[in-house]
This record gives C-alpha cells, sequence and structure tokens, in this order.
C-alpha cells in the first residue's frame, strides 16, 4: 500500500469529487456539499497538525506534509510532482476550503445545468487549492490555468447581459498576463541554473541571482500576478467580470482569484527575487498607492453595488501590495492576514449584492432604498460586511490592516497618511451606500419582496461568523502565517 | 484563603463582559421576550450587575490606593530573527488596566450606563426595533468600558472605533428618517477623520515608547500609568524616560502630540471636527445622554489625559490644546445662544462644556479635566434625561412651542433646574467646583504662559453664556402659564422608571462636586508624583468670584428675557440680526463641510470613473479594435487547402534556416561579435 | 565514432531523406502519398536521434536521445493512424482523395 500525505489526499479528493459531480445529474449539489464538507475536514485536520522545522539540516527551507516525486527527470531538466504548504500557504488553503463551502450553500438551489455549474466551482477551488500547495513551476503553472477555464465558462454562461464581453476580457487579461508569468518564472528556472523547476531546488541559486537579472524577472512577475491582483492601470477588467458574473462566480473571483496573484507574487516572486523586489520597491509603492487611492474613489461614484464592492477590491488589493513591498517580517503578515480578510469579507459583500438583485431585481443603489424594514437579516448581513470592509474593531480586517500600516510606518514612514487618509473615503462610500440602500424611507422595492431564503443566510451566516470570530482572536490565524521560512528570515 | 480588595482588580474584565453577555442575549433572543421590553430587563439587570462589579473594583482602588493592577493578554504576536525594527518579534497586547483614573471612569460609565437603561425602559416602550436598541446599548457600554480599562494605546484605539461605531448606529436608530441617516453618516465621517490621526500617532508612540512584552517582543506602548505607580521620568525602578530621550524625539513627539490632539478633538466634537455633535441628536435622547453627553465624548478627553504624561513634555501641543479648548468652550456657547431645539441646546453645552476639560489637560491639569468630566457626566445626563422626559410628555423638542411646562411636570422640572444651575457654575452645585477648579488652575499658569490668555478669557466668558443659555431653555419650557402652542399633549411627569434615575442623577449633580473632597474618593484623583491630583477648594478667590459674577449675570439676563413665558423677539433691523444668523446657520461650518465632501470629493470621484471608462479602459479597447483588425487581414491566409499549408510550413523553415545561418551570424558581425 | 566522413554520411543522408519528404510533401496531391512523405521526413529526425546518441559521453545522457527517437517513432505511427482514418472519411464524404479538392480546414 502507497502511503499519501494529506495534501495529495486532499487534491485526489477535489479531483475525484469534481469528476463525481459533473456526472451526477440531479444529485451534482449533494456530492459537491459532501466534496466541500470533505475538503473542510481535511484542512482542519492540517490546521491541527501544522507544525515542523522551518529549516532543514543544511539551511534550506523546509515546508509542511511536503511530499515529492519526480515527473520529469532529464540531465538538464527536473520537472517534480512537489506539494508542501507553511505559513503563508495554509491560511489561503483554509480560505479555499471555506469560500468552496459557502459558495456550495449559497447557490445550493442553482436551477440552470447544476451539474455543470457545481463541477466548474469544485474545478475553480480544485485549481486554487493546487496553485496554493504546488512547489514546482509546471504544476504550479498548470493549476493556475486550470482555474481561469472554470471561471470563463461561469461568467460566459451563467453571467448577465454583457456576459459574453466580459468573459473575454477576463480571459484575455489573465491569459496574457499568465503568458508574461510564464516567461519570466522560466527565465528565473533557466538563469539560475538549477537544472530544476522545483521551488525548493531553486531556492538558494535563484535567490543569488545577480541583481540586474533579479529586478527583470521580478518585473515580468510582477506584471504576471498584478494583473491579477488588479493593481492599477490594468484592473478594469475586474468591475466587468464582477458585474456580469454570478453571485458564485464573483464570491471566487474576488474571493480566491485575486488572492493567487498576491500569493503568487510572495512565493514565487518576494521569496525567489528578493532583490528584484528592493530595488524595485518605488515603482511598487507607487502602483499600490494609485491602487488604493484610485480603488476608493471609484468606489465613491459607482451606482451598482457590485461595482463598487469591486472597486473597494482594488483598493483593498493594493494595500495588500503595499504590505508585501514593505519587504518585512510584519508586511508578509499583514499581507496574507489581509488577503485572507479581504477574501471572507469581499465574499459576503459580493453574496449580499447577490442576494439583494435577487431580491429587488436590481442592484442600484439610487434606487433601492430603505429596505431594512422589508430585509432585516439581508440588512444586517449588508452591516457587518461594510464595516469590515471598512477596518472596524474586532472585525477581520482590522487586525489585517493595522499589521500593514505599522510595517508601511516602519519602512517609509509618513508615507502611511496616504493609505490612511483613504480610509476615510472607504468609509465614506460604505456608509454612503448604507445610508441611501438601507435606511431613510423604502424606495424601488417590490411588495413581494420577502428576506433571504434559508440558503443563502446560512451561507452569509458561516462567513459573518467567521468575521467575528478572526476579529476577536486573529492569533488563530497569525500563529499560523509567522510560520513562514522566508517571513521569518526577514528583517 | 481570604480574597482582598486588590484580588479583585484581576476580575475587572468581568465588567465588559457582563455587557457582552447581555449584548448577545438581548441581540439573540431579545425579540421573542415582548413582556421584558424586547430584552430591556435583562440589560438593565446584567448593567445593574456590572455597576456593581465596576463601584467595587473602585472601591477597592480607594480602599488600597495607588494600586496599579495590570493583565494583559497577548492578541497576536509575530517572531523576530535578531535583526531589523523588531529583533523579537512584537505583540500586541490587550489587557485590564485598574488604576485610580479608570476606576474613576468606571463609576461613571457603569453607573451612567445602569440608569440610561433603566430610564429607556418608561422611555422607549413605544418604539419599535426595541431588541435592537438595548442590544447595541449593551455593545456600547462593552467597548466603553473595555476603553476605559485599556492598558495600552492600541486596544485603546481598537475600542475607541467600536464606542464610535455603536454611536453610529445609535444615532441612526430612527433610520427610516433620512436626517437621521445622514446625522449618523456625518458622525461617524468626521471623527473617522480624527480616528486616522489618532491612528498615526498611536504608530508614533508605538514606536518611541515601545515596551517589552510578557514574552521578550516588543508590545504595544502601555499607558505610563500602568508602570507600577512608578514615575515616568528617569527615577530609579521607574520607566527610564529621561528628559534627554524625550528632547532627542521632540519632533515626532510633537507632531504625535498634534495627532492625539485630532483624535481627541473627533470624538470629544472639538473645534473644528464638532460639528457632528448636534446633528447626532437625531438619536433618542437616552443615547444622547449616555453617549454624547457622560461617556463617549469624554473618552477624547480621557485620551488626552491618559498621554497628558507624553504630550506635556512638548509646548506646542499645550498650547494647542488649550487653544482648541479655551476657543471651544466660548465657540459651541455662542450657538447654543440661538437654539429653539431644546436637546441642541444641550448638545452645544457638551461640546462647549468638553473644551473646559480640554483646555484644564492642555495646561497640564489632566486630573483637574478628568475632575471637570467626572461632575459634566453626572450634570449633563440630568439635564438630557429631563429633557427626554419633556419630549416624551409632549412630543416636541421646540422650545418655542413649549412653555408653563413646570405646573403639570414639577418633578422633571426641579431635576432640570438642579442641572441647570450644576452647569452653570453656581455653589454648592457640582458644577461649580470643578469649572472653579479649571479655571483658576489655568489662571495660575498665565505668568509662566501668557499665551494661554486670550483663551482663558473666552472660556470665562463662556461661563456668562453658560448660564444664559441653559437659564434661557429652562425659562422658555418651563415658566409662564401654559404652553405656547395649544396643540402640544397634556404633559405630565413620567413613570417611575424614569424618575429614579432622574432623582439619582439630580443628586449626583449635587454633591459629586464635594465628593473628591472625601480623602477615600480623591484618592482616584491621585496618580503619583508625575500628575498633580487637583487642589480641591477655592485655590484663587478673585477667580471664583468673578467667574461666580458672571454665572450670575447669565441667569438674570435670561430672567429678564425670558421668565414667566415671555419670549424676546430680536427686532427685525437690529445689528445682531446677522450675527444671529450666523450662529442658527452654525458658522456655515456644516454646510462648507458638506460642500466639500458631497460635491468637491464625489466631483473627483465622478471626474476619476470618467478617467477609468473612456481612458484607462478605451486604451485597451482601442488596442483592441487595432487588433481585431490586423487579424481580419490575416485569416485570409487560411485557405482550408492543405498544400497551402505546407508550403507556409516549409516556407516559415526556410526562412527560419535564413535567418540563423546567415542573417544572424552577420547581424552579429557588424556588431563586433 | 569521430569519423568525420561517417558523420558527413550520416548527415547527408538524414538531409537527403528531409528534402525528399519536404518535396513530396509539397508536391504531392494524392492524401497517402502526402501522408508517405511526411513519415519520409520524420525518419530524418529519427536518424538524428539515434546518431548523436551515440556521441554522448554516458550511459543516462544516451538514453535520451535514443528514448526521443522511440518516442517519434510512436508518435509517427499515431499519426499515420490519424492520418488513414482521414482518408478513409474523406473518400467517403467527397469520393476522392486529392487534397486539392477539400477546403475543410477553413472555418
Amino acid at each position: 500500500m502507497v502511503m499519501i500525505g494529506i495534501l495529495s489526499f486532499a487534491l485526489i479528493t477535489l479531483v475525484a469529487g469534481t469528476l463525481a459531480t459533473f456526472v451526477a445529474g440531479r444529485y451534482a449539489r449533494y456530492v459537491a456539499l459532501g466534496v466541500s464538507l470533505l475538503f473542510l475536514f481535511e484542512v482542519v485536520y492540517m490546521l491541527q497538525a501544522f507544525s515542523w522545522p522551518l529549516f532543514g539540516a543544511n539551511g534550506a527551507p523546509q515546508y509542511a506534509f511536503y511530499e515529492t516525486a519526480p515527473w520529469v527527470s532529464l540531465s538538464w531538466l527536473k520537472i517534480n510532482y512537489a506539494v508542501g504548504v507553511d505559513g503563508v500557504s495554509l491560511p489561503f488553503v483554509l480560505l479555499t476550503a471555506i469560500l468552496q463551502i459557502a459558495t456550495v450553500v449559497y447557490t445550493f438551489e442553482e436551477k440552470k445545468n447544476p451539474a455543470a455549474w457545481f463541477g466548474l466551482l469544485l474545478l475553480t477551488c480544485l485549481g486554487s487549492f493546487g496553485v496554493f500547495v504546488s512547489l514546482d513551476i509546471l504544476q504550479f503553472f498548470l493549476f493556475w490555468e486550470a482555474v481561469l477555464i472554470p471561471m470563463f465558462f461561469m461568467i460566459g454562461y451563467w453571467g448577465g447581459v454583457r456576459r459574453r464581453y466580459a468573459a473575454l476580457k477576463f480571459f484575455i487579461y489573465t491569459h496574457v498576463a499568465s503568458v508574461v508569468m510564464l516567461v519570466s518564472l522560466f527565465a528565473l528556472a533557466f538563469y539560475s541554473h538549477a537544472p530544476s523547476f522545483d521551488f525548493v531546488d531553486l531556492y538558494a541559486p535563484a535567490r543569488s541571482l545577480a541583481t540586474v537579472t533579479q529586478v527583470f524577472i521580478f518585473l515580468g512577475l510582477f506584471f504576471g500576478f498584478g494583473v491579477k491582483f488588479p493593481i492599477v492601470p490594468f484592473h478594469t477588467w475586474l468591475p466587468d467580470a464582477h458585474v456580469e458574473a454570478p453571485t458564485g462566480g464573483s464570491v471566487l473571483l474576488a474571493g480566491l482569484l485575486l488572492k493567487l496573484g498576491g500569493y503568487g507574487l510572495i512565493r514565487w516572486g518576494l521569496e525567489l527575487q528578493p532583490q528584484g523586489l528592493e530595488h524595485l520597491s518605488p515603482l511598487l509603492y507607487a502602483i499600490a498607492f494609485a491602487s488604493i487611492i484610485w480603488g476608493a474613489f471609484l468606489s465613491l461614484s459607482q451606482r451598482d453595488l457590485k461595482r463598487l464592492v469591486a472597486y473597494s477590491s482594488i483598493n483593498h488589493m493594493g494595500i495588500v501590495l503595499l504590505a508585501i513591498a514593505v519587504y518585512s517580517n510584519l508586511g508578509i503578515l499583514a499581507a496574507v492576514l489581509l488577503m485572507f480578510a479581504h477574501g471572507i469579507v469581499s465574499a459576503l459583500l459580493f453574496m449580499v449584492a447577490g442576494s439583494v438583485h435577487h431580491t429587488f431585481g436590481s442592484r442600484d443603489i439610487v434606487t433601492v432604498n430603505g429596505i431594512t424594514p422589508k430585509t432585516p437579516v439581508l440588512s444586517t448581513m449588508t452591516m457587518v460586511g461594510a464595516l469590515a470592509s471598512l477596518g472596524l474593531p474586532a472585525l477581520i480586517s482590522f487586525p489585517a490592516e493595522f499589521t500593514a500600516f505599522l510595517a508601511t510606518w516602519d519602512r517609509i514612514g509618513y508615507w502611511v497618511l496616504v493609505p490612511l487618509i483613504m480610509l476615510v473615503v472607504t468609509a465614506g462610500f460604505y456608509l454612503w451606500m448604507m445610508q441611501r440602500m438601507l435606511f431613510g424611507p423604502m424606495r424601488g422595492v417590490p411588495e413581494d419582496a420577502h428576506d433571504l431564503p434559508p440558503y443563502e443566510a446560512i451561507a452569509m451566516g458561516l462567513l459573518v461568523a467567521l468575521i467575528v470570530l478572526y476579529g476577536i482572536l486573529p492569533s488563530l490565524l497569525t500563529n499560523i502565517i509567522i510560520q513562514s521560512p522566508t517571513a521569518y528570515g526577514l528583517p | 484563603m481570604v480574597f482582598g480588595w486588590a484580588d479583585l482588580n484581576g476580575y475587572a474584565f468581568l465588567v465588559p463582559l457582563l455587557y457582552v453577555l447581555s449584548f448577545v442575549i438581548v441581540g439573540l433572543f431579545g425579540h421573542r421576550l415582548p413582556r421584558a421590553e424586547h430584552g430591556g430587563w435583562v440589560a438593565v439587570v446584567l448593567a445593574g450587575l456590572a455597576m456593581v462589579v465596576g463601584v467595587l473594583i473602585a472601591v477597592g482602588e480607594m480602599v488600597n490606593p495607588n494600586t496599579w493592577t495590570d493583565t494583559q493578554y497577548v492578541w497576536l504576536h509575530t517572531v523576530g530573527n535578531g535583526t531589523g525594527t523588531f529583533p523579537h518579534g512584537l505583540e500586541l497586547i490587550m489587557g485590564t488596566l485598574v488604576d485610580p483614573i479608570s476606576a474613576l471612569m468606571l463609576i461613571v460609565v457603569t453607573v451612567v450606563g445602569f440608569l440610561v437603561l433603566l430610564y429607556s425602559i418608561g422611555y422607549m416602550h413605544q418604539d419599535r426595533g426595541l431588541a435592537r436598541y438595548y442590544a447595541e446599548l449593551s455593545l456600547f457600554l462593552t467597548a466603553m468600558t473595555g476603553l476605559v480599562l485599556a492598558d495600552n494605546l492600541l486596544q485603546f484605539f481598537l475600542f475607541w472605533e467600536l464606542v464610535g461605531v455603536c454611536s453610529y448606529f445609535l444615532i441612526g436608530f430612527y433610520y427610516e428618517r433620512p436626517s437621521a441617516a445622514s446625522a449618523a453618516k456625518e458622525a461617524f465621517i468626521v471623527t473617522r477623520v480624527g480616528d486616522i490621526m489618532f491612528l498615526l500617532g498611536v504608530f508614533i508612540y508605538f514606536y518611541v515608547f515601545a515596551l517589552v512584552g510578557p514574552n521578550g517582543g516588543w508590545a504595544a506602548n502601555g499607558f505610563a500609568f500602568a508602570l507600577g505607580g512608578h514615575p515616568f521620568l528617569n527615577a530609579p525602578g521607574g520607566y527610564g524616560v529621561s528628559l534627554l530621550f524625550l528632547n532627542a524625539h521632540s519632533t515626532i513627539l510633537t507632531v504625535a502630540g498634534i495627532m492625539i490632539l485630532g483624535g481627541a478633538a473627533g470624538k470629544s466634537a472639538q473645534f473644528p471636527l464638532h460639528v457632528w455633535l448636534p446633528d447626532a441628536m437625531e438619536g433618542p435622547t437616552t443615547v444622547s445622554a449616555l453617549i454624547h453627553a457622560a461617556t463617549m465624548v469624554a473618552a477624547g478627553v480621557y485620551l488626552l489625559a491618559v498621554t497628558s504624561i507624553f504630550i506635556g513634555f512638548t509646548p506646542t501641543d499645550s498650547l494647542a490644546i488649550v487653544a482648541i479648548g479655551g476657543f471651544t468652550t466660548f465657540f459651541a456657547a455662542t450657538m447654543a445662544v440661538v437654539q429653539p431645539d431644546i436637546k441642541r441646546v444641550i448638545a452645544y453645552s457638551t461640546i462647549s462644556q468638553l473644551g473646559y476639560m480640554v483646555l484644564a489637560v492642555g495646561a497640564g491639569f489632566a486630573m483637574v479635566g478628568l475632575y471637570h468630566l467626572f461632575t459634566h457626566a453626572f450634570f449633563k445626563a440630568l439635564l438630557f434625561l429631563a429633557a427626554g422626559a419633556v419630549i416624551h410628555a409632549v412630543g416636541s423638542q421646540d422650545l418655542f412651542k413649549m412653555g408653563g411646562l413646570g405646573k403639570s411636570m414639577r418633578f422633571t422640572s426641579i431635576a432640570f433646574l438642579i442641572g441647570a444651575l450644576s452647569l452653570s457654575g453656581i455653589p454648592p452645585f457640582a458644577g461649580f467646583w470643578s469649572k472653579d477648579d479649571v479655571l483658576s488652575q489655568v489662571y495660575g499658569t498665565l505668568g509662566t504662559h501668557p499665551a494661554y490668555w486670550p483663551f482663558f478669557l473666552l472660556a470665562l466668558a463662556a461661563v456668562f453664556l453658560t448660564a444664559y443659555y441653559i437659564f434661557r431653555a429652562w425659562f422658555l419650557a418651563f415658566s409662564g402659564d401654559h404652553p405656547r402652542d395649544p396643540n402640544l399633549p397634556h404633559a405630565h411627569d413620567p413613570p417611575w422608571t424614569m424618575r429614579v434615575p432622574l432623582l439619582v442623577l439630580s443628586g449626583f449633580a449635587i454633591v459629586a462636586g464635594v465628593l473628591p473632597y472625601l480623602p477615600a474618593f480623591g484618592k482616584l484623583f491621585d496618580l503619583g508624583a508625575d500628575v498633580p491630583p487637583p487642589p480641591f477648594g477655592f485655590s484663587d478667590a478673585l477667580v471664583s468670584v468673578v467667574s461666580f459674577g458672571l454665572a450670575l449675570a447669565g441667569f438674570l439676563t435670561a430672567y429678564v428675557l425670558w421668565s414667566n413665558g415671555r419670549v424676546y423677539a430680536l427686532p427685525e433691523r437690529s445689528p445682531a440680526q446677522p450675527v444671529r444668523q450666523l450662529l442658527l446657520h452654525r458658522y456655515y461650518f456644516k454646510a462648507g463641510f458638506d460642500a466639500l465632501g458631497l460635491r468637491g470629493i464625489y466631483l473627483l470621484s465622478r471626474i476619476a470613473d470618467w478617467v477609468d471608462q473612456y481612458v484607462i479602459d478605451g486604451t485597451i479597447r482601442g488596442l483592441e479594435r487595432a487588433f481585431g483588425g490586423l487579424s481580419g487581414r490575416a485569416r485570409r491566409m487560411q485557405s482550408g487547402m492543405v498544400l497551402d499549408y505546407a508550403t507556409f510550413v516549409v516556407g516559415g523553415l526556410l526562412a527560419l534556416l535564413l535567418f540563423v545561418l546567415i542573417v544572424g551570424p552577420y547581424v552579429l558581425h557588424l556588431w563586433g561579435g | 565514432m569521430t569519423d568525420p566522413f561517417a558523420t558527413a554520411g550520416f548527415l547527408g543522408l538524414s538531409g537527403a531523406l528531409l528534402v525528399i519528404g519536404l518535396f513530396g510533401i509539397l508536391t504531392r496531391r494524392n492524401f497517402i502519398l502526402l501522408l508517405i512523405s511526411i513519415e519520409i521526413a520524420i525518419n530524418a529526425a529519427v536518424l538524428n536521434f539515434v546518431y548523436f546518441a551515440a556521441y554522448a559521453p554516458s550511459a543516462p545522457i544516451a538514453l535520451e536521445g535514443q528514448s526521443a527517437a522511440v518516442v517519434v517513432i510512436a508518435l509517427a505511427a499515431t499519426e499515420i493512424a490519424v492520418g488513414l482514418a482521414i482518408v478513409l472519411a474523406l473518400n467517403r464524404v467527397r469520393g476522392s482523395i486529392n487534397v486539392a479538392e477539400s477546403s475543410e480546414l477553413k472555418l
């Protein structure tokens, strides 16, 4: 009997589960729910068993639940199957499990071709999980691309009126970025002269590359991952994709796909090409500030709730980029925590937007007013989401934003005022949205509108519970995040 | 084992915990308890328990003076690798610190909190959404006690934001009213401006005064008061901060002080961030009494008091605080003079009184500021609750519709009168002692700080205005024979749940000023050598006499103009009319803020949206069209004939060969390779 | 092994095979002859793999060339199988296997 590790087992679970869901016909939703629960169970096992020495005897980084097997083994190139997690990736694995189950529950009553829907949904999560645990360039890239395809179909088939346009735009943007990213990763592997695509083999040689080489490779990686972030000015695919995507697609898009960019930038950019990052940090700061300001201001002028949340994602991911750019132990902690927080909070907000759309037939915050008396539960969820997103203490974003700003202040001093001042604008657009949509006299509300259906309420309730839990006890997450070999080595 | 007073301090976390319990029970099950006022009685009982614990802790602090009990929990930590700013990692701490002033604040918060909740049973009885009301109020009390017990600036900031959001929800309690929803948003955003400054101040202090946490990592800085009574300055066994160290960081500390002042100004509604507090009166009157008079708005003063030990070293900051406080006393009082709305009169009065506290803290008398905070909490809560009884009875807030209510609401009128006497500083009521202390202490510093003169004079002038506007309100509401608006319902005194809080608060409004004269109670103002306790009693007879005279003059002016149901109308052609208009329009501050926020920033965002759609996305779409045209031409090569494709393949191969074998080497040769 | 004449001979042989194959691909209209030409061109590459593998210094790398040759032969076989299937289908649909008459590849 071959012993396989928990990560491979989880991968097999998802692969088999995805296949089973595709062929399960009208039982697809139950299969999807079962697979999600099993996967969550496996992730919980990983969380409690997560402890290992960060560095091996020779000083090389080590990864928990590490498994490797040669796949292609030539004299000039080694491609491995390699999986492993550390403090940077495990929170994202947890995020994948949480959002998978939340999305399955939220869309439990999907009527339009449910087998395909749940199959694609699981496939997206499978791809994300693969990206987060892969420690080999080719394997990483395979999973990376595997995420795009289901998302393309989710937008293109279940989407809104302009779904074809949005799906194509999404695909072209992210695909161009993927190509640049792949070329940069190849350059990284071949310039390192470690005849291998394996992350652990590449670690030492890649970090000791000449500075100029690192700068160029990092620039390519930054573009490749940055479009997924998305960074200004390559962000215009995001609002269109969100507006046209079905709710479940939006949730995964904001909750998982944006995180792929941030995670990739940390794992393959910051960890392997640190000098490139340090030399390019002025550029990163500039783009981060631009994203923060641009996202905040554009959110203020949006009428469509989904567009508003989409632009606020640009703002938040700008803070993530800032935290990565400061290149410190604290910065990585903040970036990962912030991405986790944003994953859950934006998922909640997109669910809210979806439910508002189902219930009132419109997401326009100018014409749908005063919904609170009609739908108190939906209204409460909206408030929690908005308040969490604007960084209220005791909710999950606060420790993340606080540490991000602290790390920024540590490195670039008073420049921290830029994101701090934008916090006022962030508060402004969320509160304005709440004032118009939730409060005031009721307008544009159909007579037969009723409050959240049970499945939607359960999914949102789960996310709200997590937002509060991690807001009060952030150390549940941070104690994991700090166990990262690279972050440990940073000042 | 004998359970001593000191052991109690370790259980201070019980106070916020009881409120949390109330929040959870009422929030989840309140709507199923219609007979218990939708959970109102649950909240009252738990708040009563919390009050018992809070007062016992304060008593323990009186019995064992000068004890500091700091219980710390690590909230979040990182590991360090021996280099960088945090060589041993970083720790963010949550904890409860029981020291004299937090015990003092515990009394204020738990007692007023309990009384207001009890009062709400009667006052809010008719309203819908009671479960929400009591849950939010409980959450507010959780956050407020958490803030009071905070042992470091991060925790202070965390609860500071939480009380802000509770205030947001409670101001917007009647959310169907557009004005309430708008006022709630305004309050949140304006205080958020202050919060941003506060956060930057926290960062700076964090770096200058970071401490070593329980596990050896750098911790969020504890309050200097937390150091077991050790003097802050370079005494042996103390914190070890030397004047040299402080001077070396004087610039950055000055910036930090201004930032903290900004935060305090936002929360305590000081000029120029005062605009939100009058609008916050859209909330229920009980909320105004608890949050916008007694506790939350005083948090800014409390913040200045606990950080005064850092701020006090920089003269620029001291002057800035004195200037803001002194100016605000007068500035806010002028606006109260013309208000027709009974709650807004009291709201402006709150801003003005908070100005006195800020003034005292800035002049270097943090404990005097807290003394005024203590008395003000009671008499201002009393004024609001008495006003609430009036509003409850007549259903209007317009002073000019009222009149003659003293006959039908004798109990309420007396309670309001006690509050008014206390506020205007008539001895022997509570407000006289503390306000007199503020003025005479500031007067004492004028010799060394002549720059304080204008602000002292403004504060002195505000004494006259204070007495005038509050008695104007009292005469308008209660004197005369009958209401000016005949449509008002017949008024009567409130039920017992509302009378008991009024009675208790009246008692405090009379005696709170002399309580600190009791040696035991006075210990709550004694923090050791670095922060002198307020000198109780007439420290400067001249100032006392002058301020009493001014208050009397204000009362007499109000009596002449408004007593016995008279209504004084300013003549149409009076030169004072423009001034009156200016005051009624609140110096056009609100209009200016609206223009900046709603027009300016929104316009900016619309422009950004246009740029995003037509410039950034337009560029991409232009590229798309260009590629589309190119590909239209290229597709003609695709004939579908296999032989054509084969020709392309072979042709491409030949071209590649040509390039690699001939063109490439030739180009390299030209470059000299 | 390092006899330059032998090298020239082998390269000449594979080069000749490649050119013959290409010539056939460009001039034949009959699908089956086209397939045969492709096979000839592929065999040129296989020959090169095997020949240069003999120059390899040590065992595992020498095997790389030979294994590549085996992979290419297998590839060629599958390609022929697919090609013949297309021939049959084409014949059934059009009654002719002249590639110049069909343009179905166009979208």
